[in-house]
């Protein structure tokens, strides 16, 4: 009884602990669901306070990565097809060193090939690896052509071998390329991938040259993969011009030539398809590299450069970028005396056979005009007077035709307007226009007191020889894709009429007298029908005594393929001094050498071999100042 | 024979507490492939590889759960001491064949299963408790009997797991299971009272110190404090030490009401490193919003209140006890999951019960359960 009294009272006892402790897990349970209550207000008050600044920083992380494809800028082509200048495809090295670090495996086979395949340090990467942990982009090496690559893309390529080899690839990149590297440099000009064109036809046809950057993006996908889409870039429009590469070769040659042995300031030369206003080849010396169009020491010595401030580093290498036949203009003098023939003929005022008389000098408003034959040349007719670059024919011709025609001829010609030649940085020229006094007349019926550039000379005295057409001079005659579809051709653009076809005609017998027996006979091939005119202008200001002898000339004569037009700026050792147009002369001699069988210019069977080493040549003439004159 | 027969039919069964198991794994399931699969497919190339091997491990442990419901509870009394012994060997086990990750020996590898010790800890401690405080019995009144076995069972664990296997999570996680327990055991509230007080000020005094700290400049270069500093202002530590708990954080914040959607989550993507294990609750938040991680929140609302069902009309101490202690095992990870995703504590690594990544943790819990479902089918309903 006791027992199960005792029994009894264990099991109450029992059961009594137990519903205590029952009790407490309900407490128990309680907290938790308080707790947990917190913690969803928490969570509730996350996404109210801060739920969109949150919501916009996520959305960041969200940016897919994109890769820029670069497109390949396009070709400059000579005429016949020869690439002047071209850019090809290269290669940078980027390092991912986040990537390489994110496993351990990755670091060991990956510096080692790079440090086989490339002329890279261990130690220095070792240090980008530790300085630039986090990043994904860091470009190792620049500008590395497919050959140097291939070694290292086909230890990748072998994952059996090679397997972690990680966390490195290649941008596509172009660099532009010029094969013949100082050939027509300022014409063709130079690109650089930052500023595109910097210069000449690179410059001018910057935006028909240029493509559109393709891209290709990456990003996640609905399956959590990465897909990769890409917009392929546009490559840019090849140029075709109307260089012609031989043409421009010989000139440049017979240019370098002639300074190696006697220099000049500057020499240039255009030569020039009169019928359509295509330029054939445009030099000018000195000239410089593409490939490196910074670098100076071609033109200044070491000593000179290393005086050099920056500024004048700047100014010397602008100068040198500088295109002589477009950007410089210069008083031509007497390569100007066939324009004024020409405007005497068309005017009227006189006429084939019409004679003048030279004394040696003439005087004009006061002022004595002296000839380049001091004991003058006696009476001479139009032709004569021409051949022999007579001064005071010209003057008297001017005198008969008046300021206004004299003006307005010089705006037929195009001499004070830009050509609009496909180049940067054509300079328009001076002229003085109606109001030019007596003495303005004298002087720009030889070529003076009239500035020009050497385009406008060439198109100018193109129309005067092919028959009175002024065709706008062009550099590039087509347009095309990289696929070779035309997007566009330059057709000759006959802008005006400048003179007849019988004052052409005519012209066109006065310049090959000038050639076969005049003061232009240095210039004469034999066995080739050539007309020409020399020039010996006197540059202001007067008293330096500083010259510019040129020549122009086109050939053969009856049908004229080529014009010529040299200039040589203050030629060796006449600064101070003066001067003749000899070297205008032999220069233009030589090219014509080349250059006329090149282009299949048939040979005038009448023509016969001329001893022309005892000929006379056209000596400079000093000038009165005449700047008070034209003031007045 | 009749009587038999009579008693099994009226013999109880959690239904519930089975079904809200099976629809928390489940979604686990689902929730482990949406944010591991960008992890398995950079890594692996395959991005099933973790939703396999977790699916793996969810049908073992669903048979463990089978297994730990045929079996009579009461068979864990006698078990409890051997079990302890086996458990606490098996951390030992790791100082010669651990193996090491992330800088803590928490592995034993048999083949291609890695075991965690500090899992197993976590059911024997359980037993242990609720087996010691059944061999007091009613003497049980005095505190610092309690106190003793609370030390002796979960203390010496904790002590053990903390050392050896530098795992601290666990072990405050296994030390206070058996805390949890013994106040249930403990018909006394005063002195818990007092305790949560003590807590309570102490946490404040921290507090106050590290915000001063901070203000003053003064930082010491422990790795401990700089997690304390890091729990006050994340967001000065966001490139470095910060950047876990601000990236969960974001995604937390940027779930919105409803969420991005199933699969949608954007942090996954690299933003928060192995987003399958600790962190998955903030991925949760992401995808689904709001709406989806207070669900989650009531789900587990619903299992414990399932759990302390059980363990209120358990038939006897040791099977309250048992469930009790299971009870607190889920109980606690929950919420110091969510705490530390939610920064309310400091980052420690505790993962999320049936949702997180993890073998050992699933098979555990799910064995758990049916230790739970074994007691319940004990109850007696009286009509």
């Amino acid at each position: 009884m006791n027992n199960e009294e005792l029994r009894r009272n264990k099991y109450r006892r029992k059961k009594a602990m137990l519903r205590k402790v029952q009790n407490k897990m309900g407490v128990a349970f309680f907290v938790i669901i308080l707790v947990l209550f917190a913690l969803a207000v928490r969570i509730l008050l996350i996404n109210y306070n801060h739920g969109e600044a949150y919501s916009k920083t996520v959305l960041d992380h969200q940016s897919y990565t994109s890769t820029t494809i670069p497109y390949k800028r396009g070709q400059i082509q000579d005429a016949n097809g020869t690439v002047l200048a071209y850019s090809e495809r290269v290669y940078n090295l980027i390092l991912d060193p986040k990537l390489i670090l994110s496993d351990e495996k990755y670091k060991e086979p990956t510096l080692t090939a790079l440090t086989e395949c490339f002329d890279l340090k261990r130690s220095d990467l070792e240090s980008i690896l530790a300085t630039k942990s986090t990043s994904q982009y860091e470009k190792l090496l620049k500008e590395l052509t497919k050959d140097e690559i291939s070694e290292f893309e086909s230890r990748v390529e072998d994952t059996k071998n090679n397997p972690y080899i990680k966390g490195v690839w290649f941008e596509d990149s172009y660099i532009r390329k010029y094969p013949f590297s100082t050939l027509a440099a300022d014409v063709i000009g130079f690109a650089s991938a930052a500023n595109g064109g910097e210069l000449g036809l690179e410059n001018y046809y910057d935006e028909e040259l240029s493509g559109t950057d393709g891209i290709s993006y990456s990003y996640v996908g609905e399956n959590l993969d990465v897909e990769t889409q890409e917009k392929k870039a546009e490559d840019g429009y090849n140029l075709v011009t109307t260089i012609d590469y031989k043409v421009q070769s010989i000139i440049e040659n017979k240019i370098k030539e002639l300074n190696a042995e006697r220099p000049s300031k500057s020499t240039a030369v255009i030569a020039m398809n009169p019928k359509t206003g295509e330029i054939l080849a445009m030099a000018s010396y000195p000239t410089f590299n593409l490939n490196n169009p910074r670098d100076l020491s071609g033109v200044y010595t070491q000593e000179e450069l290393s005086t050099m401030t920056d500024i004048e580093m700047t100014d010397a290498m602008y100068a040198l970028w500088s295109n002589y036949c477009v950007s410089t203009i210069y008083e031509p003098g007497s390569t100007f005396k066939p324009f004024t023939v020409a405007e005497g003929l068309e005017e009227g005022v006189i006429h084939d056979g019409d004679t003048f008389y030279c004394g040696g000098f003439m005087e004009v408003s006061g002022s004595i005009i002296n000839c380049h034959e001091h004991s003058g040349h006696g009476t001479v007719t139009v032709k004569e007077g021409l051949i022999q670059s007579c001064n005071p024919t010209m003057m008297q011709i001017a005198a008969k035709l008046g300021g206004v025609k004299i003006a307005k001829y010089a705006a037929l010609f195009g001499f004070g307007n830009r050509t609009g030649i496909d180049l940067p940085g054509e300079e328009a020229g001076l002229t003085i226009g109606e109001k030019m006094t007596v003495i303005d007349a004298a002087c720009n019926s030889f070529g003076q007191n009239i500035n020009v550039n050497m385009v406008q000379m060439a198109a100018a005295f193109s129309s005067l020889v092919n028959g009175g057409n002024y065709y706008q001079p062009h550099i590039v005659k087509r347009i095309e894709k990289s696929t070779g579809e035309v997007v566009k051709t330059i057709e000759p653009n006959l802008v005006r009429q400048t003179v007849t076809s019988e004052t052409s005609q005519l012209l066109r017998t006065y310049l090959r007298a000038g050639v076969d027996e005049g003061l232009a006979r240095k210039s004469g091939v034999a066995g080739y029908a050539i007309g020409g005119k020399t020039g010996t202008a006197q540059k202001q200001p007067r008293e330096d005594k500083k010259w510019v002898v040129s020549y122009i000339g086109c050939a053969p004569t009856d049908d004229p393929q080529l014009v010529l037009y040299t200039v040589i700026d203050e030629p060796f050792e006449t600064n101070g001094t003066s001067g003749s147009s000899l070297d205008a002369l032999n220069l233009s001699r030589s090219i014509y050498e080349e250059a006329l069988p090149y282009l299949n210019i048939y040979k005038d069977i009448k023509a016969e071999p001329v001893d022309t080493t005892n000929s006379a040549v056209e000596s400079t003439v000093e000038l009165p100042d005449t700047t008070n004159t034209n003031n007045n | 024979m009749d009587r038999t027969r009579k008693k099994s039919v009226k013999r109880y069964f959690d239904y519930s507490l089975l079904f809200v198991t099976i629809f928390i794994a489940g979604f686990g399931l689902i929730m482990i492939y949406s944010t591991s699969s960008y992890t398995a497919q950079m890594k692996f190339g395959n991005a099933q590889y973790y939703f396999k091997k977790q699916l793996m491990f969810m049908l073992l442990g669903f048979a463990a759960m089978y297994v730990a419901y045929r079996i009579d509870y009461h068979v864990w009394h006698k078990l409890a001491f051997p079990i302890f012994i086996c458990a606490s060997l098996l951390v030992f086990a790791l100082i010669p064949f651990g193996s090491e990750a992330n800088g803590a020996t928490r592995w034993i590898r048999f083949g291609s299963i890695g075991v965690q010790p500090a899992d197993v800890c976590k059911p024997a401690v359980i037993m242990m408790v609720s087996s010691a405080v059944c061999s007091y019995g009613t003497k049980l009144k005095k505190f610092r009997y309690v106190m003793l076995i609370c030390i002796l069972t979960g203390g010496v664990e904790a002590a053990l797991v903390f050392v050896i296997s530098n795992n601290m999570s666990s072990a405050i996680i296994i030390f206070l299971i058996a805390f949890v327990q013994t106040f249930i055991a403990y018909p006394g509230y005063k002195i818990y009272v007092a305790l949560t007080g003590l807590v309570a000020a102490g946490v404040g005094g921290i507090y106050a110190w590290l915000t001063n700290m901070i203000k003053g400049g003064n930082m010491t270069e422990s790795f401990r404090l700089n997690r304390l500093l890091v729990w006050i202002n994340p967001e000065n530590y966001a490139s470095d030490k910060g950047f876990q708990t601000v990236q969960a954080l974001y995604a937390i914040g940027s779930g919105g009401l409803f969420g991005k959607g199933l699969g949608k989550s954007l942090q996954k993507l690299g933003y928060i490193p192995e987003s399958q294990n600790d962190m998955i609750f903030s991925i949760i938040c992401e995808e689904i919003g709001l709406f989806g991680a207070i669900f989650v929140i009531i789900v587990f609302g619903v299992m414990l209140w399932r759990i302390a069902h059980v363990a209120q009309n358990a038939p006897d101490l040791f099977g309250t006890l048992l469930v009790s202690g299971v009870f607190a095992h889920i109980a606690i990870q929950v919420v110091l999951n969510i705490a530390v995703v939610t920064n309310f504590i400091p980052n420690t690594g505790v993962s999320l019960p049936f949702i997180s990544y993890g073998g050992t943790s699933e098979t555990i819990l799910l064995a758990e359960i049916g230790l739970v479902l074994n007691v319940s089918s004990k109850i007696r309903l009286e009509s």
